[in-house]
């Protein structure tokens, strides 16, 4: 069987999901006393769901290929956990889109789809998810052809979904670094750098690091530490108003970036109205450690830290 | 995507076509549920394949998965190699009539079920061992715009269906139809609810664990070898339910000529009338074929169908639960799966099945009589224990080893039960009245009714047998408390003549026998003589001047009903009167009605019951002694009262002293 999964499996990987991923995951279901729901695009094998399938009790996975939902299902037979698991066979945007809609616009949009997916759909609206997992292929903030990235409007409705649920969730993001985007990302990164200036903040160190043209700056390329302040930098702008956002660490291996951000639905006085970014916030997201992971000459993956600078 | 898929060359040609099936399939013969029943029947014998051939069970059900404008048929069965690929898109051109296990398909129809219902049907499929799997493809929709009765087949079928393999590991075997876009009758594909439904009514899915007889009807399954599979619908198992509101589970099996040609088992409603099918629930009969229903729910039960004797059934069938699987091969299904094919095994078949519907139109009828009766009988039971309770209560009412203090409710009371349980003995004896005749009931009664007599008896025949003429009191100018009984006794005598428990003495004797034979004023001397106004029963006086004592010519007016009343209350505590009033309520049945049986309170010292030991009624104690001491001692009358006072003043003390 040949696979084009363009998010393979490697010994990286899978040290990544049993020493991080599933720490975090055993942390939180600890914390809140009780399984998590799964929001995630999982391969037709499921390797994610499989490994952490002790702490779920619920997963939406989200297909539009039907040869590998088809795949899926039989893979949910074979793990035992067909009965938890709802596809939503679409494309991830629409899906989103649907999930984030207000009850009184989505009956139109729901009576043009077939029963079954009707179903799903509205099963899924009602789950409160606690991991979202997603594998993004491209860049996030570049516009499409018909204004903003794919990638773009279905993180903003997923945010938006899991705003309407007040739920914390943990959000687990994967992007290739291979991918376009750049002029997008250093627009982001010079004006929320020149924002924080006029603030009165020094952001020498943080520009030269993260705008700089050098191949390698710390041993991270370019769209390594491009991602590594838009992800969490972007993330945090668009759930301002709702979701307090923190990282948990920050991954590289091969040509992978990989990001654990925490949301937790803001508590007190809402941050409508104020400026983004806030200070503190700000400071503790990109003072958060990235580690890269590598395989030596035995097999073994080691860990190593890659630092960069923070807000004064 | 992640298989890459490589094509492979083949040709339709005339040995892939059955003579009218195409037609038929592409009119749309088959009803929706049919065509889905169709698909998961060609899973259900790939799950057959592969038990009989590698004797485990598969790795997994068969699943269901209603997926937006498509629907899947995964099963983990035997799977198919590149020839049966070829092959399985034949029509009407079957290979499984060769095997020699029983699957359940023979027509041929296979993958071409849902010709005229769908766009597009895949099939991918891998067999154990092979490292390849297998994805046929027919465009379906294209095929039926050209059928026609001129069409080449091969013009037909050419580039409208293909083959392709690709990649799969070994150990996997499966096959996975899916059906594409559909385009009449979608809701029986893509609404999980009907899927659901569908499968629960036509497919051997496994006995619902909640059923009340499921260990006895999965016992019977293995028994008669008949499989269930493991069918799941996004995931949600699917049962066979069936109303859990029922009882008397059955199996037998129907034969002709002595060869079984069914096996069946039934359970009947619990209560009389129909069972209303809820969730899915079975109610009725269904006529099962290689673990598939044939047909509607009681099938063959009309009450006229053309070539068979006219049923004379009352939809009673909705009064079961159950199953009837035909045993023979022989007995083949049509295409539609809507009735058997016309032989005259089935002729003869249909005709023991419509004997076996109408049996159960008796039975129904006959448990119907059987319950309503039950019921009554519980009924009347119930009934009779409350009498038995309180004539247990009446006759544990001890107040000497022996003796038992009546009240006049009490007397009432066992007058008009023994008047009821005497009619019932009648009705039992003579009329239909199935309920009386039942043993417990008749038991129970003939223990009351004895039990009543008994404590009557002790009432009124001493009274007679001690003073066979009533001129022996009333000749008497004694006061004594013994001549008043001695009076009583023999008013009763004197107007009752026949000394019949079952005849009521009149009005006029209950006003006669209203007046107390022990003075109210010596009762309440004796009480005080025998200085006990602690323990020693109240004695209250009985309103004189209501009362009427026939032996010294004095009338007073009828008993008025609130004077029953209140005498009632009085008497009920009073023992000494009560021992005297038993005499005036021993026949009062004519007041029956105007009393309530209000309940007595017994006596804490009452256990044993009247039919363990014979119990004397104080008054009859004291008529006995008086008889024996007329006759002994007729000429001294000092030395007779002596004896007397003293046996009463024994019989206070032990009263007085619990």
């Amino acid at each position: 069987m040949a696979s084009d999964n363009p998010f393979p499996e490697s010994a990286e990987k899978n040290h990544l999901r049993i020493f991080h991923l599933q720490h975090a995951l055993a942390d939180y279901c600890e914390s809140i006393g009780h399984p998590l729901s799964y929001f995630g695009l999982p391969s037709a094998e499921m390797r994610d769901v499989e490994m952490w399938r002790p702490l779920l009790s619920h997963i939406t996975a989200v297909e539009r290929d039907p040869d590998v939902a088809l795949r899926m299902y039989r893979n949910a037979q074979k793990l035992g956990i067909r009965d938890k698991t709802v596809v939503i066979e679409m494309n991830l945007v629409e899906a989103t889109k649907l999930l984030a809609m207000e009850d009184k616009e989505i009956e139109l949009s729901l009576a043009l789809l077939p029963s079954s997916v009707r179903d799903r759909i509205t099963q899924v609206r009602r789950v409160s998810h606690h991991v979202v997992n997603l594998d993004l292929c491209g860049g996030f903030l570049y516009p499409s052809d018909r204004g903003e990235s794919e990638n773009a409007k279905l993180l903003r409705n997923l945010i938006n979904f899991q705003a309407k649920q007040k739920t914390a969730f943990l959000l687990i993001l994967t992007f290739a670094l291979r991918d376009t985007g750049k002029d997008d990302y250093d627009s982001f990164i010079t004006e929320t750098l020149d924002h924080l200036n006029k603030l009165g903040i020094n952001t020498s160190a943080l520009r030269k690091h993260y705008t700089s043209t050098r191949s390698r700056v710390a041993e991270q390329p370019p769209n390594l530490r491009r991602l590594r302040f838009c992800v969490p930098g972007y993330l945090h702008k668009i759930a301002f108003d709702n979701f307090q956002v923190s990282s948990l660490g920050a991954w590289y291996y091969k040509t992978f970036y990989h990001a654990i951000l925490f949301f937790e639905p803001r508590k007190g006085r809402s941050a409508l109205g104020k400026a983004w970014p806030p200070i503190d916030e700000f400071k503790e997201l990109l003072s958060a450690p990235m580690t890269r992971l590598k395989v030596n000459g035995v097999g073994e993956v080691i860990e190593e830290d890659l630092p960069a600078p923070s807000l004064p | 995507m992640n298989k890459q898929y490589r094509s492979l060359d083949d040709k339709f040609s005339i040995e892939d076509v059955g003579s009218t099936l195409l037609n038929h399939l592409a009119k749309g013969l088959y009803p929706a549920d049919e065509v889905l029943r169709e698909y998961i029947q060609n899973a259900i014998d790939a799950h057959r394949l592969w038990r009989h051939e590698t004797d485990t069970e598969p790795d997994g059900p068969i699943q269901i998965e209603v997926r937006g404008d498509c629907l899947s048929v995964l099963d983990y069965g035997i799977g198919m190699d590149e020839r049966e690929v070829r092959r399985v898109k034949s029509i009407a051109v079957t290979s499984k009539a060769d095997t020699e296990i029983d699957l359940t398909g023979h027509k041929g129809v296979g993958v071409w079920a849902g010709l005229s219902f769908f766009n597009i049907l895949t099939l991918q499929t891998t067999k154990r061992g092979l490292n390849k799997g297998y994805r046929l493809t027919i465009y379906f929709k294209k095929i039926v715009d050209l059928i026609s009765d001129r069409a080449d087949i091969g013009q037909v079928m050419k580039d409208n269906y293909f083959i392709e393999e690709y990649n799969e590991p070994e150990e996997e075997h499966y096959t996975i139809v899916t059906l594409q876009d559909p385009i009449r009758s979608s809701e029986w594909f893509t609404e999980v609810t009907r899927v659901r439904d569908a499968i629960q009514r036509i497919c051997p899915c496994p006995i619902d664990p909640n059923f009340v007889f499921y260990r006895k009807l999965v016992d019977w399954y293995n028994q008669h070898d008949l499989e269930m599979f493991r069918i799941e619908v996004d995931g949600i198992p699917i049962y066979r339910t069936f109303s859990s509101a029922v009882e008397q589970f059955k199996t037998s099996s129907i034969t002709i000529n002595d060869v079984v040609v069914a096996e069946y088992w039934h359970a009947i409603h619990k209560t009389n009338g129909k069972m209303t099918p809820t969730n899915g629930q079975q109610v009725g009969f269904r006529v099962v074929q290689s673990g598939f229903t044939l047909g509607e729910l009681n099938l063959y039960s009309e009450p006229m169908l053309a070539g068979f004797k006219a049923l004379n059934v009352n939809n009673y069938a909705s009064w079961y639960v159950g199953e009837v699987h035909i045993v023979p091969r022989s007995l083949r299904p049509n295409l539609q799966r809507n009735k058997l094919e016309e032989s005259e095994d089935t002729r003869l078949f249909i005709h023991r099945l419509r004997k076996f519907y109408q049996q159960l139109e008796d039975t129904a009828r006959d448990t119907a009589d059987k319950r309503n009766n039950a019921e009554k009988a519980r009924n009347i039971l119930s009934k009779y224990k409350e009498y038995e309770d309180k004539v247990n209560s009446i006759s544990n009412r001890e107040i000497l080893i022996g003796l038992v203090q009546l009240t006049r409710d009490d007397i009432d009371f066992l007058y008009s039960v023994k008047h009821r349980l005497e009619t019932d003995e009648q009705a039992a004896e003579t009329k239909k009245v199935v309920h009386l005749k039942d043993p417990s009931v008749k038991k129970t009664r003939i223990k009351i009714l004895g039990n009543i007599r008994l404590l009557l008896e002790r009432i009124e025949q001493p009274i007679i047998n001690i003073h066979g003429n009533h001129e022996l009191s009333t000749s008497s100018a004694s006061t004594s408390k013994s001549q008043n009984l001695s009076s009583q006794a023999n008013a009763v005598s004197s107007l009752e003549p026949e000394n019949s428990i079952d005849t009521p003495p009149s009005n006029e004797l209950l006003s006669t026998l209203t007046s107390s034979p022990f003075p109210s004023e010596e009762k309440t001397v004796e009480g005080e003589k025998h200085g006990d106004d602690v323990a020693q029963p109240k004695r209250t006086m009985l309103r004189e001047s209501s009362l009427t004592n026939e032996a010294e010519g004095v009338t007073t007016p009828q008993f008025a009903k609130e004077d029953i009343s209140e005498e009632k209350e009085i008497m009920s505590t009073n023992v000494n009167s009560t021992v005297a009033t038993d005499l005036h309520e021993t026949s009062s049945d004519k007041i029956h009605s105007k009393l309530d049986n209000s309940s007595l309170e017994t006596s804490e010292k009452a256990k044993s019951s009247i039919g363990q030991s014979r119990k004397i009624p104080v008054v009859y104690a004291i008529g006995l002694l008086e008889d024996v001491l007329s006759s002994e001692l007729s000429e001294d009358e000092d030395l007779r009262l002596g004896i007397l006072t003293k046996f009463r003043e024994r019989i206070d003390k032990v009263l007085l002293n619990g």
